[in-house]
């Protein structure tokens, strides 16, 4: 009863209360002001998205998106290549087949990262927040993470296959990272004008210099006992590996300068 | 929103491509004029940081754009002269991947790329291949990219090169409505292009800024440089060898022609109201004419 | 809206500014009975909505997001101005010297009446009687449980009764 009273009141009052607030004198609302609010608004929006910088992982992985698919069925094609030889070749010949693949593996990627110029694309991409240089990198790390999946794949079949982690070494890992590193060379000094046919010429002629190189080691047991021994590895893969870092940085370096013709 | 460049300079090794370029530019439609090879690309590459200046600095609301680097290019929307595209991408996988390189999120990406095909009515060629695109359908494509990310600095380098009379009135349009609170630069061939929208007009040549100003105060340095004669139809290769003919009019056996020339080139010769192709013909027709 | 703004729509913010700006506007007013101070409270209101926008939880209803907002400028505002919430004593000191609370303007009775109730009680009397919120909106714009708003509406409601009784309102 009584809390019904207290309701009675309460909107008989809560009437007289909403009467007597709508008496207050709407205040006029200055136009310049709400006008300045909506342009410091855009300003702050833009100034927000500024800020706002999307998770590097985010950026790489929409990029590997918009790769042409065709890279992955070459790799993809390699690996299953590499098992059938595994399987069916002898130790031998399968070596000669490492020499072969080690230069060919990175082609499709570095023929994907260049073709901003082929394109003509890298105008619009260079003038974009995330410029060129930063593509070239996101494309690079893809390719990279890529084909060392190829190359783990390859050298765990190569070990189930009976071939020893120097001979993997030697005949497939340091040809291939020393093979980026010339390829990588060359897309730096030429740019535009080194892709397509360019990168293949390049890659042939690498493998007939492996071949050259290391056909000699199949038939000579004292260098096989040197390049056999851990310490020949300890050194010769870090430095491979430093290598293709400083071949990587300078590329990358080249992007920001100008190489646009008169 | 200010640019300013302070004594920009492009030396190439056999050529001067910008020589020592002192420009603000603040809020509004700039037309950069001039003939192939005054510096126009070479300029807006600059202004892009595309391209390093031999000497002399761009600032951006004051401040050194090699600096702000990624802020810079974030304000940026650029569309080059030679535009490239990927073949095999539709226009609406190509809007995307500019957008995710302009640092948009995917959501804002779709939003915008919508609206802007809209806008340049690609809206219904979305899903068709940039190879199977004709001239200023790609052209199209392009202006749209280069809005992706609502620019304060609009980059515009030879925009309306392949596109229609009905296309370049609505890209006129377009580029006025958009240009309310930001910097345009928009470089032509095409004078009328500019006439009508530009806040003001920048001649360019051989890597130096000739001339600037508002299109009407422009126009009125060819006063008294245009003039307008009928002729036989006989003579007329006699003036187009000897003087720089503007236009030429058939009617009947004898032809109007409008000259650019410093004198009264014949008799009977009326002084015509100039007009910004006058004038461009005044400055550039030895560059176009290969001489 | 809020995701229209979030995906960069460039309209969404001038469709939030042509339906929330004079609500808030007013709303900064009737709490800090100030034109200057309204403006800018109103600005910042906006401007935190904007910086604060990955926060927002897509289930509230936007409106009473966006007045809570104006809530805490408007506290913060008072914070850092150092007014205290005129009660009837002071306000009778004010009117009669006007001193270091110049700025506050009371220029109508309704205001002088708000002024009376404590920061709590005025947002409250003002979210429901002048914009239709409900308790449970109140609730969630000053962030605190439903019996607590509407004791502060109870409260509010009879100190306004009698600031009317006595001006001879009724």
């Amino acid at each position: 009863m009584k809390k019904n009273r207290e309701n009675v009141i309460d909107r008989k009052q809560a009437e007289k209360i909403r009467d007597f607030l709508k008496n207050a004198e709407q205040p006029d609302i200055d136009e310049k002001r709400k006008q300045q609010t909506l342009m410091l608004l855009r300003m702050e929006r833009k100034r927000l998205h500024l800020r706002s910088k999307k998770p590097y992982g985010q950026r790489v992985m929409e990029q590997a998106a918009y790769l042409s698919p065709v890279v992955w069925l070459i790799q993809g094609a390699l690996i299953l290549f590499m098992g059938y030889e595994f399987l069916v070749r002898e130790k031998e010949e399968i070596l000669i087949n490492l020499l072969f693949c080690a230069p060919i593996i990175g082609i499709a990627g570095f023929t994907e990262i260049m073709r901003s110029y082929r394109q003509n694309m890298w105008e619009l991409e260079q003038a974009c927040r995330y410029n060129l240089r930063q593509l070239m990198g996101m494309r690079l790390l893809i390719f990279g993470i890529t084909d060392s999946l190829v190359t783990c794949s390859v050298a765990v079949m190569g070990i189930g296959a009976g071939i020893h982690a120097w001979e993997l070494l030697f005949f497939f890992f340091i040809p291939q990272i020393l093979s980026d590193c010339v390829y990588l060379h060359l897309m730096a000094r030429f740019r535009r004008r080194f892709q397509g046919t360019a990168l293949i010429s390049a890659a042939v002629l690498m493998t007939l210099l492996w071949m050259v190189l290391l056909q000699d080691v199949l038939c000579n047991p004292e260098v096989i006992k040197r390049l056999a021994d851990p310490c020949a590895s300890a050194i010769i893969l870090p430095v491979s590996i430093g290598l293709l870092a400083m071949c990587c940085m300078r590329f990358l370096k080249g992007t920001e300068t100008e190489y646009c013709e008169a | 929103m200010e640019l300013r460049l302070d004594r920009l300079t492009k030396q190439y090794k056999q050529k001067l491509a910008v020589d020592r370029i002192d420009l603000e530019l603040k809020c509004g439609v700039y037309g950069l004029l001039g003939a192939n090879g005054a510096g126009k690309t070479t300029l807006m590459r600059m202004i892009c940081d595309i391209q390093e200046p031999t000497s002399g600095e761009i600032f951006c609301n004051g401040q050194n754009i090699r600096e702000m680097g990624e802020e810079y290019r974030d304000l940026l929307g650029y569309l080059p002269q030679n535009f490239g595209y990927y073949p095999e991408f539709t226009a609406w996988k190509f809007l995307l991947y500019i957008a995710s390189l302009k640092g948009l999120g995917r959501e804002q990406a779709a939003v915008r790329a919508l609206y802007l095909l809209d806008m340049v009515g690609l809206a219904d060629q979305k899903k068709r291949k940039i190879k199977t695109f004709s001239g200023g359908m790609k052209q199209r494509l392009g202006i749209a990219q280069a809005m992706l990310n609502e620019p304060e600095i609009l980059i515009l380098d030879e925009p309306t090169a392949g596109l229609d009379p009905k296309e370049r009135v609505r890209f006129r349009n377009l580029i006025s409505s958009f240009s309310k609170d930001k910097i345009v630069l928009l470089s032509t061939h095409i004078v009328s292009d500019v006439e009508y929208i530009a806040d003001e007009i920048l001649v360019m040549k051989d890597g130096r800024l000739i001339h600037r100003g508002a299109p009407e105060v422009v126009t009125k340095e060819a006063k008294g440089l245009v003039w307008e004669c009928k002729v036989d139809s006989e003579d007329v290769d006699y003036y187009v060898e000897r003087y720089n003919v503007g236009n030429l009019k058939n009617i009947g056996e004898q032809t109007v022609l409008r000259i650019i020339s410093d004198a009264c080139p014949c008799e009977g010769a009326v002084e015509a109201d100039p007009t910004l192709e006058d004038l461009y013909l005044y400055y550039f027709s030895e560059e176009e004419s290969g001489r | 809206m809020i995701k229209r703004i979030k995906q960069g729509e460039t309209e969404a913010l001038d469709v939030l500014i042509e339906g929330h700006y004079d609500g808030i506007y007013r709303f900064c007013y009737y709490k800090l009975g100030d034109r200057e101070a309204a403006y800018d409270c109103a600005q910042e209101t906006f401007l935190n909505l904007l910086r604060y926008l990955d926060t927002y939880v897509e289930q509230k209803k936007f409106k009473a997001y966006l007045y809570r907002i104006a809530g805490n400028v408007c506290m913060d505002w008072f914070r850092k101005n150092s007014v205290q919430f005129a009660g009837e004593e002071l306000l009778e000191t004010i009117t009669k010297e006007d001193t270091e609370l110049k700025r506050v303007e009371l220029s109508d009775e309704v205001y002088r009446a708000l002024q009376i109730l404590s920061p709590a009680q005025r947002d409250v009397i003002i979210l429901h009687f002048l914009y239709d919120f409900k308790l449970r909106e109140i609730a969630q714009i000053t962030n605190v449980p439903m019996s607590t708003a509407k004791s502060w509406l109870k409260q509010g409601m009879d100190k306004l009764k009698n600031r009317m009784h006595a001006g001879g309102r009724h």
